[in-house]
């Protein structure tokens, strides 16, 4: 009994020191002064479902680290990189945002790689006054109302409206397939509205269960409904599977769909299913000058090209916050008023010409000019002709 | 009509496959009482490692198939090893072996995350990715590799548990383990067996499905609970209850998705499951062997 | 001359005491965020702990549904506060007392099930409120969740810094603590421990188990309701995936881990496993694979989980120390 007690008191003791020593094997997070190095907490899902996304996020901001340092760094400080997984848990999410302020003291922060631990992510650095810049995850939530938090990429209703645009113009009969996360009925909703304000309404609207293993229920709905054109916030496997049960239906509606089907497992487990069938927007020009020196860096760092604009994205926020970091570090207000001065800052990802401007009300991108259409030629992503080929 | 027969022959072709997957469940179940929650990722297992043996390595498919069940069985039989070979020797509860084999579902889960990645991989069909148009129906040859799995598998289960020693022993351990030592038979062992045939029938089903769609390693939690469905309508333990609880598992979800709500369809599933435990918890089948519950 | 029983009547008392206060003042204390997270995030663990080993540990009911509970308990807080803007103490009686119905109602046919159906009766429900969750988008906003949610302000102070939220999550642990030991210590509790150990003798001595056991139930679905409007206020975002059937398996860790059927594992499993997991955070993959590992390793060696291991421990020492003590054969017990 009396052991007992004292175990207890042990435990709240531990908590005490088991959190202020807490510092987990990610590379080189020491409690060093902070003179040296120039520590930059970045977050993104590594595991779970949308674990694609945290490792695209993290080889591009990768990248554009290593460069930096190999460029002497900022103020001639070098970058240490503190990396850790959210596995899309919002409760873990402010954990380790809070690690990051509280135990790293990061200078800045990169990283949510969805709505949900973007937001989270948003009001601990909010609260915390650090920097934050959010690679991909576009939710208005995000950064409305906010002075810390910064988005890089374009916003869901611009990918939307670009699909939508194109969309109503080419076809008359429109469904919508979306995929059951926050991302699917979010882009769906969207849709929707847009479709509204040019009056057409959507001739179906079906949900496709995650990781389905067979989706002829669902297309015999669509077919039943005489689609000719489905706009699909899905994942690219999902879409790879619709795109087999079509050809075995012998009901081949056009895909069109946002980058959330820009990914590998799309070509890897659609084989020839995909090859130019699928089509969607990204913010990865082929043919853009910037595009080619970048993904020749890209594959020389990890072997192969970049498949989406997501590592474009992710090394495009490392780039915007290392240029603000240089003119305002190690003074976290003045890097915010630097982030917020950000003017006609070229970047990668996007079309020709594309670049990020910030004001003092401006923490995004609303730049739906940026988008490109993409589609699967020869077993690889490429830019799509357009309007699309007839078939 | 013909949409009508379409809808409901897609939902046969994943009810076999989940009808194999309740077999396994039930093969363990209905021999020793224990609901083995890793059996889904067993499932999941079967198709990586077909993944890995036929699609990537490309043996000839015999050859991939031995290795698939083989590996499968070994991870079974590492489960039994594990979890409840120590627990039933220190005369743990039933429950506690059950949480004892959810702790080994996520074991597997992680391993075969980390070795063979979280991305979902392309399975090759045996028979390649033609479809046949029968009357308005179509058709993917896989669809017909299934039900000629299904059948063997079938075949082989009754002779093993009809006219095999083994079977005799199983039956035997089944009803009195107590007694079936005294007459020499090493329940310990059998128990070991009982889980690798039951850790193989589930990678068999793996195996089968992938092509149809894909391997992941992150939809062995869905495949349990639908194996768990399917062994729940047809009766926990019956042979034959796997095979009807699973074909109707399949089409109702089938029809409910077409018909009914392409959103709702889960929710749908859980609240069968549910019905069926409230009001005939046996299922379809009275279930043969083991005590219930 | 005094025995050791004499004063070990205190000691229970003070010791609880002490971590109490040790766990309420500790945090704010330290005046560091990142501690206070921690200590939030184990504090409202406590309390989900403290619920499933009621239901689990004292009365034999394995549930997969503790995070459907979490959860009903958190939209219904955050539903009620955005919408209509209920502040913070009426919010919580809905979410205290809807679980507890939503409870009743489930489980009236669910606890008839006995054993492995019984798991897999949870298990549907588990998943079938989660997938109302995720489907019920003009109520609960999709599976993309709700935002918006502000900390609280009562009696004109505000709670809104996370040290001062913080005494209010604390307070609520330890109050469901003290709950949690009065009704294990009731005769109703004993009475459904009974029922718990073997509801067929009980039946048989005349009592109704079913009726312990949807009870049971339903009183711990509300402390999981009130932990989750607990959650709602600390995160201030709520959606789906925190309340899935991974969260009733972290939870049902933190009871097996700490020792089924008693109060002070309970708070211990929720403890560790917090701590484990602010450790192996920058392990990745490793930290769940160890996860797993480490409820079959309980399982397996130390069943009665680390208060038994400690339990074990301390007899063991007081064996060892006390050999000039004279036998305890004869004494008055």
């Amino acid at each position: 009994m009396r052991m007992l007690s004292r175990f207890f008191g042990l435990i709240s003791c531990l908590l005490l020191v088991g959190a202020c020593n807490s510092s987990p094997g990610s590379s080189g997070s020491g409690a060093s002064t902070s003179g040296d190095v120039i520590r930059i907490g970045l977050s993104g899902a590594l595991t779970g479902g949308d674990a694609i996304l945290g490792q695209t996020q993290r080889e591009g901001v990768q990248l554009a680290v290593d460069e930096i340092n190999a460029a002497g760094g900022i103020q001639g400080h070098q970058i240490d990189l503190i990396t850790e997984d959210e596995a899309n848990d919002p409760s873990r999410m402010a954990q380790i945002a809070q690690k990051f302020i509280n135990v790293d003291h990061v200078d800045a922060i990169l990283g949510g790689t969805n709505d949900g631990t973007a937001v989270v992510l948003a009001q601990t650095a909010e609260s915390a006054n650090v920097p934050l810049v959010v690679p991909f995850a576009n939710g208005n939530q995000i950064t409305a109302g906010r002075k810390w938090a910064f988005q890089v990429d374009v916003a869901s209703s611009s990918f939307v409206q670009g699909i939508v645009t194109y969309d109503a113009k080419a076809y008359k009969k429109i469904c919508i397939t979306y995929d059951n996360n926050g991302f699917g009925q979010e882009d769906r909703d969207l849709a929707v509205s847009d479709l509204k304000a040019l009056n057409v309404t959507p001739a179906a609207v079906v949900e496709l269960p995650n990781e389905g293993q067979d989706y002829t229920p669902q297309l015999q709905q669509l077919q039943s409904a005489g689609c000719e054109v489905t706009i699909s916030p899905d994942s690219g496997t999902n879409v790879a599977q619709l795109r087999k049960n079509m050809v075995q239906l012998g009901y081949e509606p056009v895909i069109t769909g946002p980058n959330s089907l820009a990914f590998q497992s799309m070509i890897d487990v659609g084989q020839n299913f995909v090859e130019h069938k699928v089509f969607f927007m990204d913010l990865i020009d082929a043919s853009k000058p910037a595009v080619i020196d970048f993904q020749s860096k890209f594959t020389a760092r990890f072997g192969s090209p970049a498949t989406s604009g997501f590592e474009l994205l992710g090394y495009d926020a490392m780039k915007v916050l290392a240029a603000a970091l240089e003119k305002g570090w190690p003074d976290k207000t003045k890097v915010r008023d630097a982030l917020e001065g950000l003017q006609n800052f070229a970047l990668v990802s996007g079309g020709t010409d594309s670049t990020l401007s910030y004001s003092a009300t401006v923490h995004n991108r609303p730049t739906p000019s940026d988008l490109v259409w993409r589609w699967v030629d020869k077993g690889a992503f490429a830019n799509a002709p357009i309007p699309f080929p007839t078939q | 009509m013909t949409f009508l027969i379409q809808t409901i022959l897609s939902g046969v072709a994943l009810g076999l496959a989940y009808a194999i997957l309740a077999l396994s469940i039930n093969i363990i179940y209905s021999t020793f009482n224990i609901l083995n929650f890793a059996q889904g990722e067993l499932m999941m297992l079967g198709g990586m490692l077909g993944w890995v043996f036929y699609s990537q390595l490309n043996l000839p498919y015999p050859l991939a198939l031995i290795a698939v069940m083989g590996g499968c069985a070994g991870v079974g039989i590492l489960e039994w090893a594990m979890t409840v070979w120590p627990l039933s020797r220190r005369h743990a509860t039933l429950i506690s072996i059950v949480i004892a084999t959810l702790g080994f579902s996520i074991v597997i889960r992680i391993a075969v995350l980390l070795t063979m990645g979280g991305v979902e991989r392309f399975a090759r069909p045996p028979l390649g990715s033609s479809t046949v148009e029968i009357g308005g129906i179509h058709l993917v040859s896989q669809d017909f590799v299934i039900v000629l799995a299904t059948v063997l598998l079938l075949l082989a289960t009754w002779w093993v548990y009809t006219r095999s020693s083994l079977g005799l022993a199983l039956r035997a351990a089944a009803i009195n383990p107590e007694a079936s030592r005294l007459v020499g038979i090493n329940v310990s062992r059998l128990t070991m067996v009982v889980f690798g045939l039951g850790a193989a029938t589930a990678g068999l089903a793996g195996f089968l499905l992938s092509p149809l769609a894909y391997a992941s390693p992150s939809i062995g939690l869905d495949f349990a609970i639908l194996g768990f469905t399917a062994a729940v309508i047809g009766g926990l333990g019956s042979w034959p209850g796997a095979v009807v609880g699973g074909l109707v598992l399949g089409v109702i979800e089938a029809l409910a998705f077409r018909y009914v709500s392409s959103q709702w369809g889960d929710f749908l599933t859980f609240a069968l499951m549910l019905t069926i435990l409230y009001i005939r918890p046996t299922g379809l089948f009275r279930e043969l062997g083991a005590s219930s519950a | 001359m005094r025995t050791f029983r004499d004063g070990a009547r205190y000691l229970p008392a003070a010791g609880f005491l002490s971590i109490a206060l040790a766990s309420l003042i500790v945090p704010i204390a330290s005046g560091n965020s990142y501690i206070l997270e921690v200590a939030s995030v184990m504090g409202i663990s406590v309390i989900l702990a403290l619920s499933l080993n009621l239901l689990y540990g004292y009365t034999g009911q394995l549930s997969f549904a503790t995070g459907a509970f979490l959860g009903i308990g958190a939209y219904t807080a955050t539903i009620l506060t955005t919408v209509v803007g209920l502040p913070f103490l009426v919010s919580l009686i809905p979410a205290i007392v809807i679980p507890g119905l939503v409870a009743y109602v489930v489980g009236l046919p669910t606890l008839q099930l006995r054993g492995n159906y019984l798991a897999i009766g949870t298990l549907a429900v588990q998943l079938a409120i989660t997938a109302f969750f995720q489907q019920a988008s003009s109520l609960t906003g999709g599976t993309l969740g709700i935002f918006g949610m502000q900390r609280p302000t009562m009696l004109g102070i505000s709670f809104a810094s996370d040290g001062a939220y913080y005494v209010l999550i604390s307070v609520s642990a330890i109050g469901c603590y003290i709950l949690a030991s009065r009704i294990v210590s009731s005769r109703w509790g004993r009475a459904a421990s009974a029922v718990g150990t073997d509801d067929i003798a009980a039946s048989a001595m005349g009592m109704n188990p079913t009726h312990y056991k949807v009870m049971m139930f339903s009183l711990t679905s509300m402390m999981a309701g009130l932990a989750g409007a607990l959650f709602a206020y600390q995160l201030l975002f709520i959606s789906p995936v925190s309340f899935d059937i991974n969260e009733s398996i972290v939870v049902l860790a933190m009871v097996v881990v700490g020792g089924v059927r008693s109060n002070p594992g309970a708070v211990v499993g929720a403890a560790v496993i917090t701590i484990v997991q602010q450790v192996l955070f920058g392990a990745g993959q490793f930290e769940f694979l160890l996860f797993g590992l480490f409820i079959i390793a309980t399982l397996v060696f130390a069943p009665r989980g680390l208060v038994g291991v400690v339990g074990t421990v301390a007899r063991t020492a007081h064996r060892l120390a006390s050999k000039s003590v004279a036998p305890r054969v004869g004494r008055h017990v």
